[in-house]
């Protein structure tokens, strides 16, 4: 009843102070509105680039491929793909897929050699798959059936290629015999995350199947998924079609099995959550301060309220309500603050290039915070959970003091 | 009725130990207009506490309505006085944020009654210390006598057995005060409940019926004053 109106009021009786404790909170609050937005994200980003570029949703390759992988073992692919690719493609769950073969080869120009990672790729899949004409920068994308390709920026900038040049490459066939080709930039290509960005080209599928003598052999398929399917559970059901038509030699994985990425960016929302308790409780410090000054000052008042019978709890509460409505408000603003500063930069995006350099991960170098209501209301709850609940402490002092005493101050 | 048998309180502050009460027998009937006179440091204070279960007494005993007050706990402590004691403070106590209104009625919201009784009975308490048109203005914007009247009006809402009042007249000019004590008088005959003041004044000494006076916490002297009905002596010690 009246306990609240009270608790309101002497927030509003030291306004400047109120509003220092709320700042506090508020700071610590918006903070983490755009930290958790930060992440989220991240998460966001490093899931569409390992779909897209790296691991898909779900990938068939070879079950034993992963154990020679350093020994680029072309021989174990998915055999016969097409018929593969078309089961795969008339499933229910099946958005799109893709069909690769990577290979490691040495290019020679003018007498050096350099080093280069090759993507076999059936360019119309991949215009759907990778988004692919988006990240062609110059030039086109290379075509089905022709000897082109398409390089990555890094890579043209290095050996100091343009559209229209020659690019003769060097490598192992399946047969461990060596083979050459010469292929024609048409294109140059920029992804967002460096990985892709430097010894990076991709030429057609059946041009590097005919270069690699695979026949009608890729090393993996690539699956993305309609919205709604969980890659696990269709891994798992894969895995079990895929004897079921005779080739239980492939294996079906799910994206979050197959890279750690993933789980390093969700490990780092964990410990987000722990840093943000810090914050919050360091918040919750200006909080409690003030209380005790606070009940230090109404002494008196506390006395009066005392004598007149108003019981030990109840007087706690009276304070703790004060406390949780500077927190609440606090975060409030706070969340808002957050949201205020975070939607700008989830349009815009941060340039993280430099921070990015040299960084192994699928993360790209721009990243754009993702705004979302769970998170926002987690942060608004959690704050003004930890201050509120800080705030019990100065609280409960305000019964201990007794009423002679209490009315004994001026 | 309070009955007090004996009651010694002394404190301490470091080595020195101080004697505020030594031993004071009082026995003090409902409706009575009491005062307890003496000099500073005699002991007023400290009795007045003691019989308002702000404090606990070291020896003797206080029974309030055959009740004993040390057998309580805290909290039950805080019970009583919210249902049976009003207190009327030196420097008038109110809440800084409330309204002389919402003052007035703290006391009897404490007591759960219903929206409408708690209105009723502040509204006809206003009236009766004559502040009706200053319901809504703040401790802040009311002078020392109006504030005290609120404190009044606050210490009798929930027509209380007795009422103790510290001082009440200290802080207000002789005029204003004789206001309070007036009011004071009128309210104790009209709802007869107890009264009992403090002070070093000698007008307010003359205003009570019955008079006790305090010396190095021992009762010195204990009458009825000519304003009461019989106006005679009931007993001295010293
Ligand atoms: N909390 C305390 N600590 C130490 N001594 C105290 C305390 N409270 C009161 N005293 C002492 O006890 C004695 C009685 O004090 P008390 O306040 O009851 O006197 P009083 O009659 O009310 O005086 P005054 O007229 O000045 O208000 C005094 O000597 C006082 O100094
Ligand atoms: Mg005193």
């Amino acid at each position: 009843m009246k306990l609240r109106k009270i608790a309101w009021r002497n927030i509003r009786r030291n306004t400047r102070r109120s509003i220092l404790s709320m700042s506090a909170v508020a700071i610590a609050a918006m903070a983490f509105v755009f930290l958790f937005s930060m992440i989220e994200g991240m998460k966001q980003d490093v899931a569409y680039n390992l779909q897209t570029f790296v691991t898909g949703e779900v990938r068939i390759r070879h079950s034993e491929f992963e154990k020679y992988k350093h020994l680029n073992p072309l021989h174990l692919g998915v055999d016969n793909y097409t018929a593969l690719a078309e089961r795969l493609e008339s499933m229910e769950a099946v958005r799109t897929i893709s069909p690769r073969i990577k290979f490691p080869t040495a290019i020679y120009k003018e007498g050096s050699t350099y080093r280069a990672q090759g993507q076999g790729v059936d360019f119309e899949r991949e215009a759907e798959y990778q988004g692919l004409e988006e990240y062609v920068v110059k030039g086109r994308m290379p075509r089905n059936g022709q000897n082109e390709v398409l390089v990555a920026t890094g890579l043209a900038k290095e050996m100091n290629l343009d559209i229209g040049d020659n690019f003769t490459l060097l490598t192992q066939t399946r047969g461990r015999g060596m083979n050459a080709i010469t292929f024609k930039i048409t294109g140059l290509s920029h992804y967002q995350f460096d990985g892709l960005n430097n010894s990076f080209f991709q030429a057609p599928l059946d041009r590097v199947q005919y270069f690699l003598r695979m026949d009608n052999s890729v090393s993996e398929i690539l699956i993305k998924l309609k919205e709604n399917y969980s890659a696990e559970e269709f891994a798992a059901g894969l895995n079990s079609s895929l004897t079921d038509w005779g080739r239980p030699q492939l294996e079906a994985r799910m994206w979050k099995d197959i890279s750690q990425t993933y789980s390093f960016v969700v490990m780092a929302d964990a410990i987000y959550f722990i840093i943000a308790l810090m914050f919050f409780l360091l918040g919750s410090t200006v909080i409690i301060n003030t209380m005790m000054m606070t009940i230090f000052e109404r002494r008196k008042e506390i006395g009066t309220i005392n004598a007149m019978g108003m019981t030990g709890p109840e007087i706690v509460r009276l304070f703790f309500l004060e406390a949780f409505f500077i927190a609440a408000i606090g975060s409030f603003v706070g969340v808002l603050a957050g949201i205020g500063i975070t939607y700008p930069t989830s349009i815009y995006g941060l340039n993280f290039s430099a921070a990015m350099e040299g960084v192994d991960m699928e993360v790209s170098q721009i990243l754009r915070p993702v705004l979302n209501f769970k998170s926002t209301l987690f942060v608004f709850l959690y704050s003004t959970f930890i201050a509120s609940v800080a705030s019990f402490i100065p609280s409960r002092k305000s019964a201990k003091i007794k009423p002679v005493e209490a009315l004994r101050a001026i | 009725m309070i009955q007090i048998n004996g009651l010694k309180k002394q404190y301490r502050s470091g080595e020195t130990v101080v004697q505020a009460l030594r031993g004071v027998d009082l026995e003090i009937q409902n409706g009575e207009f009491l005062s307890i006179a003496g000099p500073s440091g005699s002991g007023k204070t400290t009795l007045l506490n003691l019989i308002g279960c702000l404090d606990i007494a070291d020896e003797g005993s206080i029974h309030i309505d055959s009740v004993d007050i040390a057998e309580k706990t805290r909290k039950e402590l805080a019970l009583l006085r919210r249902e049976k004691i009003g207190f009327v403070f030196q420097s008038f106590n109110l809440i800084p944020v409330l309204t002389a209104y919402e003052n007035a009625s703290f006391p009897l919201s404490l007591l759960g009654v219903t929206e409408k009784e708690l209105h009723e009975r502040t509204v006809k308490i206003m009236q009766e210390v004559g502040l009706e048109e200053m319901m809504h203005r703040k401790p802040a914007e009311l002078s020392g006598g109006q504030q005290q009247r609120v404190a009044i009006a606050r210490a009798l809402i929930k027509s209380p057995d007795i009422v103790l009042a510290d001082e009440p007249t200290a802080n207000l000019d002789s005029e204003t005060g004789q206001d309070i004590l007036d009011l004071m008088e009128v309210l104790n005959a009209k709802h007869n409940t107890t009264f009992i003041f403090s002070t070093h004044d000698q007008m307010v000494m003359d205003f009570a019926h019955r008079l006790v006076r305090l010396h190095d916490g021992l009762i010195h002297s204990d009458e009825l004053t000519r304003r009461a009905a019989g106006g005679t002596k009931v007993g001295s010690r010293g």
